[in-house]
């Protein structure tokens, strides 16, 4: 099973839900402006990074985490991503496209646009980290549903 | 081998590119020949994400549309991601059109949602895409070209 968080830039949202799906963010507590900082991706990516699928991680269950961008795509990246996958493999059970949109804040949207948009990289990035902050609890609420709703198929080889 | 034609809804220059591809119309097609082309118009909102078959091509190759929204580019780029990270070793290869659709083509199938606009709305889009549809024909055999010297 490989789960693709996937946000506008694939910059903060996505890559803070991956990062509490891997266990790399507390699920307990807000993480601090450091551990945030310090996670792969994080309010890194580059316009010409739209649109790619990076990896961030295994799960505990042993599951591929990874993060992407969409641009305004909204539910249509899933829909042709999905529609695009029953043409060559047809598994849709085999990936999840998970959509972290609904938990941006306005202070993401400004601080992500000032940062990856405008360079103003530290006021814009002192305003989403407090956006990320602020929205940390519904992200790991985000996460708990997915790993609940979702049944994880660890790959074989793992487990042993 | 699969080749995909992107553009924004998967239904106008994507299904030319296509019946283009699989010798379905030659380089100056008709308005009629255009409007009567499978799948050309066929969607019913603006919901983008749609794949449409087309045929195949005079190789074997299976001929479909993908509507992507104004993100053609974007969706390649996920979609190769996708195939490598899934190890899929089949040939896909993605050919992005949607800049043959001109800003007329692109309000004409917002009118085309509309009932009783459609027949008109999809006639003056075939119109306009006949007008680009040299250059549209000239591209896809360039791609096309390019794709065969690359593998």
């Amino acid at each position: 099973m490989r789960f693709i968080y996937n946000c506008f830039g694939g910059s903060h949202s996505s890559v803070t839900a991956a990062g509490i799906h891997l266990g790399l963010l507390p699920d307990t507590r807000v993480a601090s402006k450091e551990e945030l900082l310090s996670l792969p991706y994080y309010d890194a990516q580059v316009s010409r990074d739209h649109g790619r699928i990076r990896f961030m991680g295994f799960d505990e269950s042993g599951c591929e985490v990874y993060i992407a961008s969409k641009k305004n795509m909204e539910a249509g990246y899933e829909r042709s991503m999905r529609a695009f996958w029953d043409l060559v493999d047809g598994n849709q059970d085999k990936v999840a496209f998970i959509d972290t949109m609904p938990y941006v804040n306005i202070f993401m949207m400004i601080g992500g646009f000032m940062s990856r948009r405008c360079g103003l990289n530290r006021l814009g990035r002192a305003i989403v980290l407090f956006g990320t902050r602020q929205s940390y609890y519904k992200f790991i609420h985000l996460v708990n549903l997915v790993k609940s709703r979702l049944k994880c198929d660890a790959p074989e080889d793992s487990s042993q | 081998m699969k080749i995909i034609f992107i553009d924004q809804l998967g239904c106008y220059a994507a299904v030319l590119a296509a019946c283009c591809r699989a010798g379905i119309i030659g380089a100056d097609p008709t308005i009629r020949e255009i409007c009567s082309l499978p799948n050309f118009a066929a969607h019913k909102d603006l919901s983008v994400g749609r794949l449409y078959y087309i045929g195949t091509d005079r190789t074997g190759a299976q001929l479909y549309t993908l509507g992507a929204g104004g993100e053609g580019r974007l969706m390649s780029v996920s979609i190769k991601d996708l195939l490598k990270i899934q190890e899929i070793k089949e040939a896909v290869c993605l050919v992005d059109v949607s800049k043959y659709n001109a800003l007329l083509t692109r309000l004409c199938w917002r009118v085309s949602i509309i009932p009783v606009f459609k027949p008109a709305a999809v006639y003056l889009a075939a119109c306009q895409l006949k007008k680009g549809m040299s250059a549209l024909s000239k591209y896809v055999t360039t791609q096309m070209d390019k794709m065969i010297k690359f593998d």
